[in-house]
């Protein structure tokens, strides 16, 4: 079956969207990161690594309202939402 | 692209929280977004939010801006393809392939122009470092740092 033009340029989309996002967590390793999660928990935490499904983050030094976790994983359905200073970002890209 | 993220509303909350930025990427697979949020003064990026698609109830467009795309790239060291001919490509495909049999490393070609090495990494067009594939981080780490070898 031949794979129409617009076919194609959506897969293209698709494509280079992914890459993007994969290249972003990338950098996201070893950065300093704000994580809000449900029922109205802020905690900080280093990303050590994404899971490749992304259903994970591996995260160490996470700061809980009840204390300090040296190294924890973080289930990305308990996430709302994950705040990464610029700055950690452009510091990750030079390694 | 300005975007508001209206997240999923939680059981005891009245109200439901939102996220406003730029989009940067949205992963066509886990439907996670990346937004950038800027300084006042509009012109470089304050902090990125990376926001799971199982948080996100619906993506609203705020506002079409004209932000250049390329500022983006800047954080994530992506190259759009450039204009190369197929035989540069070509080239460089070989060359990468010459190094890695040199170093008795198997390199298959597949189709489409896709190479597999040792059948767990694969690279395609451009061969660039960029466009190296492998669900193993740790390999895929010492395939790059050989192919940073090459000249």
């Amino acid at each position: 079956m031949e794979k129409t033009e617009n076919e194609e340029e959506e897969q293209r989309k698709r494509a280079d969207a992914r890459i993007k996002y994969l290249m972003f967590l990338s950098k996201l390793s070893g950065s300093q990161t704000d994580i809000e999660m449900y029922e109205n928990t802020n905690v900080r935490a280093t990303i050590t690594a994404p899971q490749a499904n992304s259903e994970h983050f591996i995260v160490s030094n996470l700061e809980t309202p009840i204390g300090k976790v040296e190294k924890a994983v973080l289930r990305s359905s308990d996430i709302v939402r994950i705040t990464v200073a610029a700055s950690e970002i452009l510091r990750n890209k030079e390694k | 692209m300005e975007v508001i993220i209206h997240h999923l509303p939680e059981r005891n909350s009245k109200s439901q929280k939102l996220s406003k930025g730029t989009l940067v990427t949205q992963d066509p697979i886990t439907n996670t977004v990346i937004l950038a949020e800027f300084f006042e003064n509009g012109d470089e990026i304050r902090q990125f939010h990376l926001i799971p698609g199982t948080s996100i109830e619906k993506i609203e467009k705020f506002e079409e801006n004209q932000r250049d795309p390329k500022i983006f790239d800047k954080y994530l060291n992506y190259e759009e393809n450039e204009e190369e001919s197929e035989e540069e490509v070509k080239k460089r495909a070989l060359k990468i392939v010459s190094y890695l049999r040199s170093h008795h490393i198997d390199v298959v070609e597949k189709s489409d122009g896709i190479y597999e090495i040792s059948g767990i990494v694969k690279f395609g067009k451009p061969y660039k470092r960029a466009n190296f594939y492998c669900d193993i981080p740790l390999v895929l780490q010492r395939i790059l740092k050989l192919i940073d070898q090459i000249e």
